[in-house]
């Protein structure tokens, strides 16, 4: 399932444990970032195995987005699930952001 | 969040001078389009907590389509009440999963096939009142008036049909109660954006409206622009509130 | 009577900045087109960038850092007609944001109480507290904007409140982050 808009692009690859996101997500409240990202989440509870979310892509995302991310990390960590993002060192706020999110869930990886 | 409803978003009725009178014009002028869209940007993201914007529209990230034509109601200049309507793609029919087969079927069970084509479809939106001015029976009556041909058939030779998208509280309380019939065309699916508007007991569905047919000739002939006392308006909301509405629709 | 009060580091350590951009606005205006936050955010890191040796890293931290600090002067405006302003100084080794608006005396009171907790409590739990915290929630605002640009770019944090006659309180915040959060110093690496 694809979603996209003029600013940023949502792909979860059919049967595989693999979300992309990317482009420029600055969406208004954390309850849009609910819904922008509730295909992540059918897909996250409908794959197996290590799921990987890439935002190597995505150059921009704002505060209410790490509250959205987040949600997906708890998910994963509620089902003891495997989790992987991939982030990219040319994009400096992914450097800056995602390490925080391994205290949330211990088993997340970020990758480069 | 749709069609046709008011908001409320000042505690109390202002005490108005009756002697005032309403002004009800289309918005044709930019500063008077800007006005109007600024104004129902202002009330749908206080009572909603919801934004807008004209190139990126999508319900499930709370984000409204602005509508294409715009009708303003002005007590001594000042902008009281606005109502919006999609000339270009409608609401339901994007959000709606309305088709236009759909719409058809409804206008050939009406007899009016000759008249009107799904082809040739608007939508009545975004109703809003200032809060002060709430509760003066100023919305219901600005719905009604603004049922004119006048601003229903702007920019059009030809009839279009109307659609609305609305819960069915507003359905009673603005629609029957100002003779206005609507046929239901089904359910309004679930949008993040509606969370605060619709509930299960008040639900939102489409509908079709056949203007020549279903809008009562008083407002669908009421030529626009036009002033009206606010005293006739109060009193014939203290009327309305005694009568009983006529039916929802059918 | 006006009441002032000063939370956090509020004390500017800016005295004669080479560059310096003041906007104002009316909120309304970013609420009737959301993207305009980040429009005006990319515009003024563009603006800014040329200060710097990576441009385009710049550009990145610094439209982040200004569309959260602007997102949150647009959310707590109590009346969306009232100007906001948004101020950007720069000295080379500092750069300093500033907004102007005018808010309810619950989300100003929140504000004091989230900067008394940024600048004393460790900063990585509180990050993880609050994203929990929100997680439960269902909150319009994620209360995370400004712990975030402590916990990524080690942005001091400060805010001037001012209680208006009618209740509603001006608020005056300020940012101040160290421009090698943006670049490294130049032999550093």
């Amino acid at each position: 399932m694809k979603i996209q808009t003029t600013e940023y692009t949502i792909d979860c690859r059919d049967a595989e444990p693999y979300a992309k996101l990317s482009g420029v997500l600055r969406l208004a409240s954390p309850a849009a970032y609910e819904h922008a990202f509730a295909p992540i989440r059918k897909h996250l509870a409908a794959t197996l195995g290590a799921y990987t979310l890439d935002v190597a892509q995505l150059t921009f995302m704002n505060s209410s987005g790490i509250t959205g991310l987040s949600r997906l990390v708890m998910q994963a960590r509620s089902d003891s699930r495997e989790l992987v993002i991939v982030v990219s060192d040319t994009v400096p706020w992914q450097r800056k952001t995602f390490g925080s999110l391994q205290k949330l869930y211990p088993k997340l990886q970020i990758r480069n | 969040m749709t069609g046709a409803h008011r908001l409320i978003i000042g505690p109390e009725p202002q005490r108005i001078d009756d002697s005032k009178r309403m002004l009800i014009k289309i918005a044709t002028r930019r500063s008077e389009i800007l006005q109007c869209q600024y104004f129902i940007a202002e009330i749908y993201n206080s009572a909603y907590n919801i934004v807008f914007s004209s190139d990126i529209a999508d319900l499930d990230q709370a984000i409204e389509p602005y509508p294409d034509r715009y009708v303003m109601g002005l007590i001594d200049g000042k902008l009281v009440a606005a109502a919006g309507l999609y000339i270009r793609r409608t609401y339901v029919a994007t959000y709606g999963g309305i088709t236009d087969d759909e719409i058809d079927t409804k206008i050939t069970e009406a007899n009016m096939s000759h008249r009107y084509s799904a082809k040739r479809k608007r939508e009545y939106t975004k109703l809003v009142v200032r809060g002060n001015y709430n509760g003066l029976g100023i919305g219901r009556f600005f719905h009604a008036a603004t049922h004119s041909r006048s601003f229903l058939e702007i920019d059009s030779s030809e009839p279009n049909v109307l659609l609305v998208c609305a819960k069915q509280s507003i359905y009673r309380s603005m629609y029957s109660a100002n003779r206005i019939q609507t046929r239901i065309l089904k359910p309004f699916p679930h949008y993040a954006v509606h969370e605060k508007y619709c509930s299960p007991d008040d639900p939102m569905d489409s509908r079709l409206i056949i203007p020549e047919i279903d809008i009562a000739p008083q407002w669908y002939n009421l030529p626009l622009p036009g002033e009206f006392s606010l005293q006739e308006i109060k009193q014939r909301a203290a009327k309305e509130i005694r009568d009983e509405p006529g039916p929802v629709s059918w | 009577m006006s009441q002032v009060q000063l939370v956090g580091e509020w004390q500017s350590r800016i005295d004669d900045s080479i560059t310096e951009l003041k906007m104002r606005f009316v909120p309304l205006d970013l609420v009737a087109h959301w993207k305009r936050c980040g429009m005006v955010a990319d515009f003024l890191a563009h603006f800014l960038a040329y200060n710097f040796e990576e441009t385009s890293e710049a550009t990145n931290i610094v439209s982040t850092v200004l569309n959260e600090v602007l997102e949150n002067a647009v959310k707590f405006s109590c009346d969306k007609h009232t100007k906001i302003s948004l101020t950007l100084r720069h000295t080379g080794d500092f750069l300093e944001i500033e907004t102007t608006n005018v808010s309810t005396m619950n989300d100003a009171q929140s504000l004091v109480q989230k900067l008394t907790r940024i600048n004393n409590e460790d900063i990585e739990d509180l990050f993880v507290q609050q994203l929990e915290y929100t997680a439960a929630t269902d909150s319009s605002a994620s209360g995370l904007g400004l712990i975030s640009l402590k916990k990524d770019y080690n942005a001091s944090l400060g805010a001037k409140l001012i209680t208006l006659d009618n209740g509603k309180c001006e608020i005056v915040f300020r940012l101040l982050m160290a421009t090698d959060e943006i670049e490294k110093r130049i032999g550093d690496a």
